[in-house]
């Protein structure tokens, strides 16, 4: 450790250090920090990408988002989308893990189809359910056929459009967070598990008690990755809805796509931006708040 | 103790309970389903799906597939998507392994500073600075060139990159290093000469895990490519569904087409992508 | 890639072997595949007879091109030729200066034959900038053997009461009255518009537009209400807010739905998307009047339709030009788009020949009228266009009154001056 303090400010090392960072450095700058920095920036303008940045509108830009026709609905979608991937896919995540984690070639083989939608672009998932649900020719109203029902037109219906999208969700990332809930079980030690189910302790109880307090680490990844994926989902919405019916299926990125991006209002898609990484950073630190209070506790 | 564990689980059979196997039943229909009727689809007629998107097709016609094979077009979306993953994977992993080895092993000046920095680029996604990306790319003049792409890419898988690195590079043995300093060895030849040949594997995770996010990009080429022949596939998929709209067999058996290459790979290299979101994830 | 490679190997050749040779990039939405052979026999036919000349043609579909057309222009390789409908959003692009005037290449000739309407149509502060190609209207197309089998009378639609009653009499028969692709939202923003061509007129919307008068004024609202009163009769397919264009159109040309406000290239396009490619035979097919209404201020021979034509970006070749002036002026290729009705050419004598009685129609009421509206959504240009869409889409969805979608288009034009 010695060794290592003298060599502190070492003039060999730091050209070392220069030479190994500074790709890095410079590339995380000019197309991560630069471009973040702007988006504050140009939020405070109104401007359309040509000629001087000259126009400066104060804050209009924020209340323009906010006051926008879809913004509420856009928030809100993300924030259903956010909760329902939380509730539905982690529960059945975990509950899947639980069985198929266990060393197996029949089970290696259902881990495998499971994961197999989170492998998939996000554009060919949403094309194949875009076909699923499609009202004439997809598979939706054969099985309406089937019950003797007419079967809604999901994806151009105000209220199922929300629960079809998260069905895709799930189908697409479910495998995911099933994989990280294995790897937390396999390093579990089996000694502390066998201890138990000598001790007499029951298979439910060596679930509640032993298995998912120690997967805490892995839950906390997983529910960051949902929260975060729902904020920024795009890929998804694209080609299954646009965005639609109406407004009803935009997301904050789907939104800021539309209304910023497509009209060229760059201001108004700065505005958006800063709200959304306001949103990503503010998640991310209550969360840690959470766990380090809970840890305390 | 090793040798206790390890026959504890080849002797035990898997536990697995009749709810449990019944969800995971009905959850492989779930995920399969969608599969098989889009690979049959491309062999039906609009009509024929209306009726019958379930069963086999009545005669296997593979016209659709034979002509989207037969175009130029698909081979050129392929093409270029590949060309787009080969050149992010070769700078995400060298830029970030480069950095990490930096960060984790040479002690400098703003050394922690600079490393939650970098960390900083886990925390938002890249749609959030999607238009001014656009400006700052366009500026440099580099709209519609392929490295209005892998630039971006590259930076905005740095954070993730170098955390997967960092603690793979934190599990080398420190002695090695500190014996090669001992013998007046540089750093740049410790990383180029003992810590790269040590890292395949984490070097392989990051190259798989690179090169399957920028296969499946959307949104960055969405911005910056306009040119039909330097689409990536998933811009491509989107103008030929948009063309073809009513022609639901066509869609499906581009579909196909386009999935069929990434499953293949996805088979071949499942091992390092599921080591690479364990490893990163848990560790992180 | 292949251009990134050439590009690259010209770069290290030199520059010397380049200026002989002129690459034209030309960006069409040209989806139709006998139109499309048509567009590329005429560039292999110009490339031989100007040697030297390579034309080079990109696609982009019609929503893609929407949709990239704000990036597209930005980028050092943008095409050198592209589509446009001209209006508010040409206007835009001019003032921005991505576009390169050419008024200094176009020949008298060819402005003499692409005549005043289409010269003024592309004319901006003085400089021209696009040389145009054709006129097409929107118009109500209709089904009659569909409208046989609901024992509706086409004439008994000429006014909205009757228009109405229609309607129910195919809900009652079983039969989708209108297609619409509503999720692509344009389409829906043809039935405001129309009604506002008929209950506001030229002036109104010319100073509404300009900020002279307010989109919140009577003849607007009463407008947007017509198509609100229409969507709470529910006329149009089930699911139609997820439904694209070109669904809508291959609905219509597969004969499930009755009626099909569009332009008058869905003639070839509701062929082309229908299941079989054929449609349903041209026997079947009529053009309905646009039912009246009581009162509005618009001539009722007023049209509302396009104007389109060709663009230059910034850094266009005089060549580029050149081709244009030659594939839009030259009556013999021209004639071809007419005589298979893929549109209705602007050029002096091209639409002489035209046989199709439909594209005949269309052009005899676009001649007749005062007024020729172009689409309100190009019109008023990107910003104030696309709210427009957005809350006709809206309205024929019945999720906003007349009142607010009016004051939210007056709200995008204020933002937009």
């Amino acid at each position: 450790m010695a060794a290592f303090r003298r060599r502190f400010g070492d003039p060999k090392s730091l050209a070392a250090v220069a030479i190994l960072v500074t790709p890095a450095l410079v590339l995380f700058v000019i197309f991560v920090l630069w471009p973040l920095f702007n988006a504050f920036l140009f939020s405070f303008y109104k401007w359309n990408g040509y000629g001087p940045l000259e126009q400066l509108v104060g804050v209009d830009n924020y209340a323009d988002v906010v006051d926008h026709r879809a913004f509420p609905l856009a928030l809100r979608n993300t924030v259903i989308i956010a909760i329902a991937s939380l509730l539905i896919q982690l529960p059945l995540a975990l509950w899947v893990a639980l069985a198929l984690y266990q060393k197996a070639w029949f089970v290696s083989i259902f881990r495998t189809i499971f994961f197999l939608p989170y492998m998939l672009g996000e554009v060919a998932a949403g094309l194949i359910w875009k076909f699923v649900y499609d009202g004439n020719y997809g598979l939706l109203p054969v099985v309406g056929d089937a019950l003797h029902t007419d079967m809604p037109f999901l994806l151009a219906d105000r209220f199922w459009v929300i629960p079809a999208i998260i069905l895709v969700i799930v189908w697409k990332y479910f495998g995911f967070h099933m994989m990280i809930y294995i790897a937390g079980l396999q390093s579990i030690p089996n000694e502390v598990i066998e201890a138990a189910r000598l001790d007499g302790v029951s298979k439910w109880k060596i679930m509640w008690f032993v298995k998912i307090p120690m997967l805490r680490s892995s839950i906390v990844i997983s529910v960051f990755f949902a929260i975060v994926g729902s904020l920024q989902l795009f890929d998804i919405i694209l080609p299954l809805t646009g965005g639609g019916p109406g407004n009803a299926s935009h997301t904050l990125v789907s939104f800021l796509y539309y209304f910023g991006i497509l009209r060229m209002k760059i201001g108004f898609g700065g505005a958006m931006s800063v709200i959304l990484f306001v949103l990503c950073v503010g998640v991310t630190i209550i969360y840690r708040r959470l766990l380090f209070a809970r840890a305390d506790a | 103790m090793t040798q206790k564990r390890k026959l504890s689980v080849v002797g035990t059979r898997p536990e697995i309970s009749l709810l449990q196997w019944t969800t995971i039943g009905l959850i492989t229909l779930f995920i399969l389903i969608p599969f098989y009727s889009t690979a049959l689809g491309g062999f039906k007629t609009t009509g024929e799906l209306r009726v019958n998107p379930f069963g086999l097709p009545a005669s296997w016609d593979g016209a659709n597939f034979a002509l989207i094979l037969g175009g130029d077009t698909f081979f050129l979306f392929m093409w270029n998507s590949l060309v787009i993953a080969l050149f992010t994977v070769i700078l995400s992993v060298v830029v970030s392994a480069m950095a990490a080895f930096a960060l984790s092993h040479i002690r400098f000046f703003g050394r922690t500073y600079l490393t939650s920095l970098f960390m900083l680029g886990l925390l938002f996604p890249f749609a959030t600075a999607i238009l001014p990306l656009f400006i700052t790319i366009r500026d440099m003049g580099l709209l519609d060139n392929p490295t209005a792409v892998i630039l971006p890419q590259v930076a905005f898988n740095l954070a993730f990159s170098m955390l997967l690195f960092r603690s793979f590079f934190q599990e080398l043995p420190i002695e090695l290093i500190e014996a090669a300093r001992m013998d007046r060895c540089g750093y740049l030849r410790i990383f180029w000469h003992i810590v790269l040949p040590l890292s395949l594997p984490i070097l392989t995770t990051v190259g798989v895990f690179a090169f399957v996010t920028s296969w499946n990009n959307f949104l960055l080429p969405l911005i910056m490519l306009n040119n039909d022949t330097s689409f990536p596939w998933p811009l491509g998929i989107m103008q030929f569904q948009g063309q073809y709209n009513t022609d639901w067999p066509k869609v499906l058996a581009f579909l196909t087409l386009t999935i069929l290459p990434a499953l293949v790979f996805f088979l071949l290299a499942q091992r390092y992508i599921i080591s690479g979101l364990t490893g990163g994830a848990v560790k992180g | 890639m292949n251009r990134w490679i050439m590009a690259a190997a010209f770069a290290v050749l030199g520059s010397s072997s380049a200026l002989a040779d002129t690459t034209v990039r030309w960006l069409h939405i040209t989806s139709v595949p006998e139109e499309l052979a048509l567009l590329e026999g005429a560039a292999r036919t110009y490339e031989s007879m100007n040697p030297g000349v390579t034309i080079e043609t990109q696609f982009l579909e019609n929503e893609a091109f929407k949709a990239k057309l704000t990036t597209l222009l930005q980028s050092p390789d943008a095409p050198d030729i592209f589509f446009s409908w001209g209006g508010g959003v040409l206007t835009e692009q001019a003032a921005a200066g991505v576009l390169r005037p050419i008024e200094d290449v176009v020949s008298q000739q060819t402005k003499d034959a692409i005549g005043t309407a289409g010269i003024s149509a592309f004319s901006r502060d003085g400089h021209l900038y696009g040389i145009a190609r054709d006129v097409g209207e929107v118009v109500l197309w209709y089904n009659k053997a569909l409208f046989e089998k609901a024992g509706v009378d086409a004439a008994s639609m000429s006014d909205w009461d009757g228009f109405v009653a229609g309607i129910e009499k195919f809900k009652a028969a079983g039969i989708t009255p209108i297609a619409i692709g509503g999720k692509d939202k344009w389409p829906a923003h043809f039935w405001w518009a129309k009604m506002v061509v008929r209950l506001a007129g030229e002036e109104a919307f010319d100073k509404a537009a300009s900020g002279e008068a307010s989109f919140t004024d009577a003849p607007f609202v009463a407008a947007a209400q017509y198509l609100y009163d229409l969507g709470q009769i529910q006329p149009f397919q089930q699911g139609f807010e997820a439904a694209t264009y070109n669904d809508a159109s291959g609905m219509f040309g597969d004969g499930n739905a009755a009626m099909h406000l569009m332009g008058d290239w869905d003639y070839t396009v509701m062929k082309d998307s229908s299941a079989d490619k054929k449609g349903f035979p041209d026997e079947d097919l009529g053009i309905l009047p646009f039912p009246t209404v009581p009162g509005g201020l618009g001539d009722p021979t007023d049209t509302l339709g396009g104007l389109s034509g060709w663009l230059f970006s910034k850094n266009a070749s005089d060549e580029a030009v050149k081709f244009m002036e030659w594939y839009n002026t030259d009556v013999a290729l021209q004639q071809k788009f007419a005589e298979g009705a893929y549109y209705i050419p602007i050029a002096a004598g091209a639409a002489d020949t035209m046989e199709n009685p439909f594209k005949k129609q269309v052009a005899e009421n676009i001649n007749k009228a005062h007024w020729h509206a172009l689409f309100f959504d190009q019109a008023l240009g990107p910003d104030v266009g696309g709210v427009f869409n957005d809350m006709s889409a809206e309205l024929a969805a019945g999720t906003i009154s007349a009142e607010d979608a009016a004051a939210e288009l007056q709200a995008a034009a204020e933002d937009a001056r």
